[in-house]
């Protein structure tokens, strides 16, 4: 994987490349990418989630880059939707990744 | 603002800038391609990116993104140019042709109920 990114798969097997900036909105993420050694998820930079699906990882993907965008943004922030069928499963993913 | 890059079960995710024309977004690709399975990540020459209902329109190296209405969290799908093996029994020497491969997309499906 390039510099500067890092790989996300899903339980059913979809990636999702990201900035590693932006994956480190997820604290969860954030500590994994710092702890010296140890993890085999530092060195090819690809880390799985036995635990996500693939619909919910990308909407988590989405809001990374929603979250990098309006942070301390003036201009108006605007909502980030989420499908109501989506919201238990996200909720979820979001406790776990912490963010 | 950024946008969704797709082939296959891959997605990229990609800042991008309005002004930024597409060859530069395609090197974007090529850095973020880089890897293990692929040394050097795919060459912007041999990669197409379209857009689209059908994924019909291909989008022009020089353009501007802004240009092509190309929005945040716009999906766009790479294709590549693939090298083609001669058929066997072509006569010896017949040089590999290559080819642009099909648009192929597999979107996760509907997700199952929490356990």
């Amino acid at each position: 994987m390039g510099h500067g990114y890092v790989t996300l798969v899903s339980a059913d097997g979809f990636e999702f490349v990201v900035d590693e900036e932006a994956a480190c909105v997820s604290k969860m993420i954030k500590s994994m990418m710092q702890s010296s050694g140890g993890f085999s998820e530092r060195r090819d930079n690809k880390i799985t989630f036995p635990e996500i699906s693939g619909k919910i990882l990308e909407k988590v993907c989405q809001y990374f880059y929603y979250k990098l965008q309006y942070t301390d943004s003036r201009d108006s922030v605007p909502e980030f939707k989420v499908p109501p069928e989506l919201a238990l499963e996200l909720l979820m993913a979001s406790n776990y990744l912490d963010c | 603002m950024y946008v969704r890059v797709k082939r296959a079960r891959t997605t990229m995710f990609l800042h991008v800038e309005p002004t930024e024309t597409v060859l530069e977004l395609k090197a974007k690709i090529q850095l973020a391609t880089d890897g293990d399975d692929c040394p050097g990540g795919y060459p912007p020459s041999r990669q197409k990116l379209l857009v689209g209902p059908g994924w019909h329109s291909a989008l022009e190296d020089a353009r501007q993104l802004q240009e092509l209405k190309v929005e945040n969290d716009m999906c766009i799908a790479l294709v590549l140019l693939n090298k083609v093996e001669p058929p066997e029994g072509s006569p010896e020497g017949t040089e590999p042709t290559e080819e642009w491969e099909e648009v192929r997309i597999e979107e996760p499906g509907a997700s199952e109920p929490a356990a």
